[in-house]
C-alpha cells in the first residue's frame, strides 16, 4: 500500500463527516466574520494601488553600479592605489578575492556627466537611459546579505537566501490573482549574453507553498513558447474540451476523497493551459508590430529571444493586464575584462529598457505599471586580478549597488541613497533587500507585514520579519 | 449638578492626611458589602425563627445582626473619607450618606432588640426590621448609582425598548436580508429609499431612527442587523450626538459625569469635554494624537492611564476608530457627518450614496450651482467650509493641477457596498470588477476578457455608479453612443478608450463627467475636434493622445485652456547614441 491510498483509505466516514461539519460550519462563519480572520485568499489590495502591474528587467549576474550609475571619480584619480583597509574594514569578500594580497582601485575609461533636469549621473554606455533620465528613480544604495549569486537571485526575488519560499511574482499572483483570464498572471522572459554564464533555476520563480497556479510561466523564445501546448495533430478542439472535462470530473471526485487542494489548482491550470493555446500564440506574436516599435527597442528586437525583443514582449503582456513579467538577462558578472565586457551587456539591454519605459508611457501603462531594473548585488570598486590600465575585474559587493524603478507611484527625476567615495559603502538611506521589497509591495497596495501565509504552522511572507517602506522613493 | 464643597472637611482633614483618608476609604465599595450580605442574613434568620421549625436559628440571630450592625457602621465610616475626594455627586451623595448612617443607626438597634429581648417589644421589632430592610435596599441602591450611572439598572431595558421603536417594521431577519436582495429599477433596497427620501428632500436634518450607536456596536455581532447595519451605514449623522456621545454615555459617564467626575472631567457636555480636565485639554480638533480622549483609549492595558480603567467595560476597537475618526475630522460637535460600515472614518462630506434615491438625483441636477452633488451636503452640514473649496478652486486653475486629486478625494468619501448579486452579474459578463482596498468600497472596473462587447454592458455599471471610480475599455468595439452612458458614470476619475471605434462626436458627451483626471484615447480616429470638447473636462490632468489624427496645432490650444493639462502624444523618437543628450518626445 503505498503512501497516497494510505491516505485515501484513511478519509472513512467519520472523518468525512467531521471534515464536512467543520466544513459547513466554517463556511457559515467566514459569511459573518471579517475577511481574514479565517484565513483563505487574502483579500487584497489593503489599500489603493499606485501601480497594478510590474515588468521586473532583472539584471542577473550583477551589473557593476560603478561603471553605469555611481560616479566615483576618486577611483579614477586614486587608480592602482590601495583601497584603504578602513574602508573595507573587516568585512567579508568572496573566495576569489580574499587572498588578493592587494585591492587596488580600478576605474576604466568611462565619462559620466548629469542628465536631464533631475541631473542624474550616467556614463556615456548608456546612451539611452540618458534620454529617459527623468523617468527614472535611482535608488544607489541597496544592499544586500548574500554574497554569491544563486542565494543573492533567491533573496532578492523570495525574500530568503535560501530555496523554497514562493517567487515575488508569485506571491503578487496570490495575492492580487490575474486580472486576464486567458494569460498567467505571472509570467517569466530569459535572455542572455554569453554562451557562459551564472545559471539560473525554476525555482526564481517558483510558487513554493502557494499553491501551484502561481507558479510563474517561462516563455520560451520562437515559434513554441510554451512547450506542448499545441495540440497533436488529428486533434481537434471538441475532443481537447471533452478531455478536459472528463479529466476535471475526476479531478473533482478525487477531491472529495482526499481534500487535497493541489488538485484544484491541477484543475486551474488545465483550463489555463487551453485558453493559452490561443492567447499565447496571439500575445507573443510580434511580427505585427509595426516598423517603428522594432526601431525603438532598438536592432536586436527582430531577434527572437533578445532582451530587446523580450522586452516587446513584456510590454505586450502587461498591455493585457498579466500582473508581473519577470524578465532575466544574463551575462554580467564580469570578474574579468569587465571593461569590454560591459560595453556588450549595456549595448543589450540600454535601448530596449529606455525603449520600454517610453513605449509604456505614450501608451498610458506607465500610470499604472511599475518598472523595475536591476541585479542582484554590486560590485567592488578594486581590481579582481591583474590591474592593468585598460583592463581589470570587479568581483561581488553586497554592501551598495543601484536599481532604477520607473512608473507608477515612483517618484520619477529622483536619486535616492548615497555611497562613499570609493563605492564602498552606504553612506545616507540604505535600502535593504527586504526594504526594496516592502516598498514594491506597498506600491501594489499591500501592506508586507499582513500579507502571509501560514504553512507548516507559520506565517511566511516575503518581507521574512523585517522590511521598511522607503517613502523616499514614492511620489 | 453642584459638587461636593470641601471647605468645611477641610477644618478636620488637611491634605496630607487626606491622602491617606482616601486610600482607606477606597476600601468602602469592598467592605460596604460585607454588611450588605450579613444584614441580610441576620434579618431572613429574625425572621424565619419566628416559625416553630426553624427555632433553633434563633440564637444566631443577635450574633448575626451585631456583625451586620459593625460592618455598617464601618462602612459609614469608610465611605465619609471616600466621599472627602470629591469625585461625586453632590446630590446623590448626601441620598447615599445619609440613608447608610440611618440605616447604620437602625441596624444598631435591632442588633438591640434581639440581643437584650423583651417580650413586649415584637411590635417594634416587625417595624424595625422593616425599616432596616428598606433602608438597606435603599442605600444599596445610591451607592450603585454613584457607581455605575443612575440609569445602570434601567439602561438595557430601555435600550431594548428603544431599538424596537428604532428598527423599520422588517427587524426580522429574514425579512431584513430579503429587502437587501431586492432590489428596484435604481438598484437601491426599497427600504432605505424610503427613508431617505422624506428627509433630505424636505430638507431636514436627518433623523437619524436606528443609528444609535449602541446598535452599532451589537450589530457586529450578529448577522441580522449586521445586514440592517450595511443598510444604514450612508445615512448622514450628527456626528457627535448619533455616534460620539452615545459611546462617552455608554463607557464615560459613570466615571466623568454628572455622578462622578474623576480627574475633575467631566465627557457629559460638548462644554466639558472642550474645557478638559485637571490635566488639561483632552481634545485637540483634528489632531487625535495629541487629543487624550483618543491616546488614552489606545494605551496598553497595563498602563496607569488607559481608559476605561482595566475591569471596566472597553470601548470596542469600532468605537475607538470612530472616536479617532470623529477627532480627525475636527471634533465638531454640531456637524453632519457620515460614516462608514467598517467604522474607520468620518467623512465631512456627504455624497449621494448607493443608497440615495434617483429622485434626489434628479433634485441635485436641478439645482443651478457648479457643485451639482452638494444639496445633500449643504442641508445636512450645520457648518459648512466654503472656504476650503473656494481655495481648491483657486489652486487648479493658477498651479498645474495636481494629479489625482480628486480621485483621493472621492476615494476619501464613503459610499454603500456593491451587492454582491450585481457582482456575480458583472463576473457572467466577465468584467472585472475589483476593490481598491479592503477599507473601501470604490472599485475599478476592467473589460479586458470581455469576449463580445455589447453596449448593453454599459447600463449594468449604473449599479455601481456610486462607486465606479476607473474605467477601462481598452480594445472593446466601444461606439459614440457608448459614451453617454459612460459619461453618467459620475465618479470616472480615469476612462481608458484606448484602441475602440470612438470618434469626435462621442468625446462631445465627456464634458458631462467632473471628476475625469485622465483619459486614454490612443490609437483612436480622434482629430482636432474631438479634442476640443475635452476644454469642457475641467479636471482633466493626463491625455494619452497617441496614434489618433490630431494635430500639435489642436493640442496646443487645448493646452492653453486646460493649464498644466500632460498630454502624451507618443510617438518616441530616440536621438542617436553619438549626438548628445535630451530625447525628442511628443
Amino acid at each position: 500500500m503505498n503512501i497516497f491510498e494510505e491516505y485515501n483509505h484513511k478519509m472513512n466516514r467519520r472523518d468525512f463527516l467531521n471534515g464536512s461539519v467543520l466544513g459547513l460550519g466554517a463556511t457559515a462563519l467566514s459569511q459573518l466574520l471579517p475577511s481574514g480572520l479565517l484565513g483563505g485568499e487574502p483579500k487584497l489590495p489593503h489599500f489603493a494601488p499606485k501601480a497594478k502591474r510590474i515588468i521586473y528587467l532583472f539584471q542577473s549576474g550583477a551589473p557593476s553600479q560603478l561603471e553605469l550609475f555611481d560616479y566615483k571619480p576618486k577611483l579614477k584619480q586614486m587608480f592602482g592605489q590601495e583601497l584603504p583597509p578602513s574602508v573595507r574594514g573587516d568585512q567579508r569578500v568572496t573566495g576569489m578575492t580574499a587572498f588578493q594580497k592587494s585591492f587596488p582601485l580600478a576605474m576604466g575609461d568611462f565619462t559620466f556627466k548629469q542628465y536631464g533636469e533631475s541631473q542624474a549621473w550616467m556614463s556615456d554606455l548608456l546612451p539611452y537611459h540618458q534620454q529617459i533620465a527623468d523617468e527614472l528613480c535611482f535608488i544607489k544604495t541597496m544592499h544586500t546579505e548574500a554574497i554569491n549569486h544563486d542565494p543573492a537571485v533567491t533573496f532578492i526575488q523570495t525574500g530568503s537566501q535560501q530555496g523554497g519560499r514562493p517567487s515575488f511574482g508569485s506571491w503578487m499572483s496570490y495575492g492580487l490573482g490575474s486580472e486576464n483570464k486567458n494569460l498567467p498572471s505571472f509570467c517569466v522572459l530569459l535572455s542572455r549574453s554569453n554562451n557562459y554564464d551564472q545559471p539560473l533555476y525554476a525555482k526564481l520563480w517558483n510558487n513554493a507553498f502557494l499553491p501551484s497556479e502561481h507558479q510563474g510561466v517561462m516563455f520560451r523564445s520562437g515559434d513554441d513558447p510554451i512547450l506542448y501546448l499545441k495540440d497533436p495533430q488529428g486533434l481537434d478542439k471538441t475532443t481537447r474540451r471533452d478531455m478536459l472535462d472528463a479529466l476535471a470530473n475526476l479531478h473533482k471526485q478525487q477531491i472529495e476523497h482526499t481534500l487535497d487542494d493541489e488538485l484544484n489548482s491541477r484543475i486551474a491550470q488545465y483550463e489555463m493551459a487551453y485558453r493559452m493555446q490561443t492567447s499565447v500564440p496571439e500575445t507573443l506574436d510580434i511580427s505585427k508590430e509595426p516598423d517603428s516599435v522594432f526601431e525603438m527597442y532598438g536592432p536586436n528586437s527582430r531577434k527572437a529571444g533578445s532582451y530587446a525583443a523580450n522586452c516587446i514582449l513584456a510590454r505586450k503582456l502587461i498591455e493585457n493586464d498579466v500582473r508581473f513579467v519577470q524578465l532575466y538577462h544574463q551575462g554580467w558578472d564580469q570578474h574579468g575584462n569587465l571593461p569590454s565586457e560591459i560595453k556588450k551587456l549595456a549595448k543589450d539591454v540600454d535601448q530596449a529598457s529606455a525603449a520600454l519605459v517610453l513605449d509604456l508611457k505614450q501608451r498610458g501603462l506607465l500610470e499604472d505599471t511599475l518598472v523595475i531594473w536591476g541585479g542582484e548585488f554590486g560590485r567592488g570598486c578594486y581590481s579582481q586580478g591583474k590591474l592593468t590600465p585598460d583592463n581589470y575585474g570587479r568581483d561581488h559587493h553586497p554592501r551598495c549597488y543601484t536599481i532604477w524603478m520607473a512608473g507608477a507611484g515612483v517618484k520619477k527625476g529622483t536619486t535616492y541613497g548615497e555611497t562613499d567615495d570609493f563605492g564602498y559603502n552606504i553612506i545616507k538611506d540604505p535600502v535593504h533587500i527586504h526594504d526594496f521589497q516592502s516598498t514594491v509591495m506597498h506600491l501594489m497596495g499591500i501592506d508586507h507585514e499582513r500579507f502571509t501565509h501560514k504553512f507548516q504552522g507559520r506565517r511566511y511572507r516575503l518581507t521574512d520579519v523585517a522590511g521598511h517602506v522607503v517613502k523616499g522613493v514614492l511620489a | 449638578m453642584q459638587r461636593v464643597s470641601l471647605n468645611t472637611n477641610y477644618y478636620i482633614l488637611n491634605t496630607f492626611s487626606m491622602n491617606y483618608a482616601e486610600i482607606i476609604g477606597r476600601f468602602h465599595p469592598l467592605i460596604v458589602h460585607l454588611p450588605i450580605g450579613i444584614l441580610t442574613l441576620g434579618l431572613l434568620l429574625a425572621a424565619v425563627s419566628r416559625i416553630e421549625k426553624y427555632e433553633m436559628l434563633r440564637p444566631a440571630v443577635s450574633f448575626t445582626l451585631f456583625w451586620g450592625a459593625a460592618g455598617s457602621i464601618g462602612s459609614c465610616v469608610l465611605g465619609y473619607l471616600l466621599s472627602l475626594s470629591g469625585d461625586y455627586n453632590a446630590d446623590l451623595l448626601f441620598k447615599h450618606q445619609w440613608t447608610g448612617i440611618v440605616l447604620a443607626v437602625v441596624a444598631t438597634g435591632v442588633w438591640a432588640l434581639y440581643r437584650f429581648p423583651k417580650a413586649d417589644l415584637s411590635f417594634t421589632k416587625g417595624v424595625t426590621w422593616i425599616l432596616t430592610t428598606s433602608l438597606l435596599v435603599v442605600a444599596g441602591h445610591y451607592g450603585g448609582a454613584l457607581t455605575h450611572g443612575e440609569n445602570y439598572l434601567t439602561e438595557l431595558i430601555f435600550k431594548k425598548k428603544k431599538e424596537k421603536i428604532a428598527l423599520p417594521p422588517t427587524n426580522d431577519s429574514t425579512q431584513v436580508i430579503q429587502n437587501q436582495i431586492v432590489i428596484n429599477e435604481n438598484g437601491l433596497p426599497n427600504k432605505v429609499l424610503g427613508l431617505e427620501k422624506s428627509n433630505i428632500l424636505q430638507g431636514e436634518k436627518p433623523q437619524i431612527q436606528s443609528q444609535n450607536p449602541i446598535k452599532i456596536t451589537s450589530n457586529t455581532e450578529g448577522p441580522p442587523s449586521l445586514i440592517a447595519a450595511a443598510k444604514e451605514e450612508a445615512k448622514p449623522t450628527m456626528a457627535y450626538q448619533e455616534l460620539i456621545q452615545p459611546i462617552l454615555e455608554q463607557r464615560c459617564y459613570s466615571c466623568h459625569g454628572p455622578n462622578k467626575s474623576k480627574a475633575d472631567l467631566r465627557l457629559d457636555s460638548p462644554e466639558a469635554i472642550r474645557k478638559g480636565g485637571e490635566n488639561g485639554s483632552i481634545l485637540t480638533a483634528g489632531n487625535p494624537q495629541k487629543s487624550t480622549l483618543y491616546t488614552y483609549l489606545v494605551l496598553p492595558d497595563d498602563d496607569d492611564m488607559h481608559m476605561p480603567p482595566t475591569g471596566k467595560p472597553q470601548l470596542t476597537p469600532d468605537q475607538i476608530k470612530l472616536v479617532h475618526a470623529w477627532i480627525e475630522k475636527g471634533g465638531s460637535f454640531d456637524k453632519v457627518m457620515s460614516f462608514s460600515k467598517t467604522g474607520t472614518s468620518v467623512n465631512q462630506k456627504i455624497t449621494p450614496s448607493v443608497f440615495q434615491p434617483e429622485s434626489i438625483k434628479t433634485a441635485v441636477k436641478n439645482v443651478p450651482t457648479s457643485v451639482p452633488q452638494s444639496i445633500v451636503l449643504k442641508e445636512n452640514i450645520a457648518i459648512k467650509e466654503p472656504v476650503k473649496e473656494e481655495k481648491k478652486v483657486v489652486k487648479e486653475t493658477i498651479i498645474d493641477r495636481k494629479l489625482e486629486d480628486k480621485e483621493a478625494q472621492i476615494l476619501k468619501q464613503k459610499v454603500g457596498e456593491v451587492n454582491p448579486q450585481m457582482l456575480q452579474k458583472f463576473t457572467d459578463q466577465r468584467i472585472i470588477v475589483s476593490k481598491f482596498g479592503e477599507k473601501t468600497e470604490y472599485v475599478m472596473a476592467n473589460f479586458v476578457n470581455v469576449k463580445n462587447y455589447d453596449s448593453g454592458y454599459l447600463d449594468n455599471l449604473k449599479i455601481i455608479d456610486n462607486q465606479l471610480v476607473r474605467l477601462k475599455l481598452s480594445n472593446q468595439p466601444v461606439k459614440d453612443d457608448d459614451l453617454k452612458k459612460v459619461a453618467s458614470l459620475k465618479n470616472i476619475t480615469r476612462l481608458n478608450l484606448e484602441k475602440t471605434l470612438i470618434t469626435d462626436a462621442g468625446l462631445a458627451y465627456l464634458k458631462d463627467m467632473p471628476n475625469l483626471e485622465q483619459l486614454n484615447i490612443y490609437g483612436t480616429n480622434i482629430t482636432d475636434k474631438g479634442l476640443a470638447h475635452l476644454s469642457a473636462c475641467k479636471n482633466l490632468k493626463v491625455l494619452f493622445l497617441w496614434g489618433t489624427k490630431t494635430t500639435p496645432a489642436g493640442i496646443e490650444n487645448l493646452r492653453k485652456i486646460l493649464r498644466g493639462l500632460q498630454i502624451d502624444a507618443g510617438g518616441v523618437k530616440f536621438m542617436k547614441q553619438d549626438s548628445t543628450k535630451k530625447k525628442v518626445d511628443n
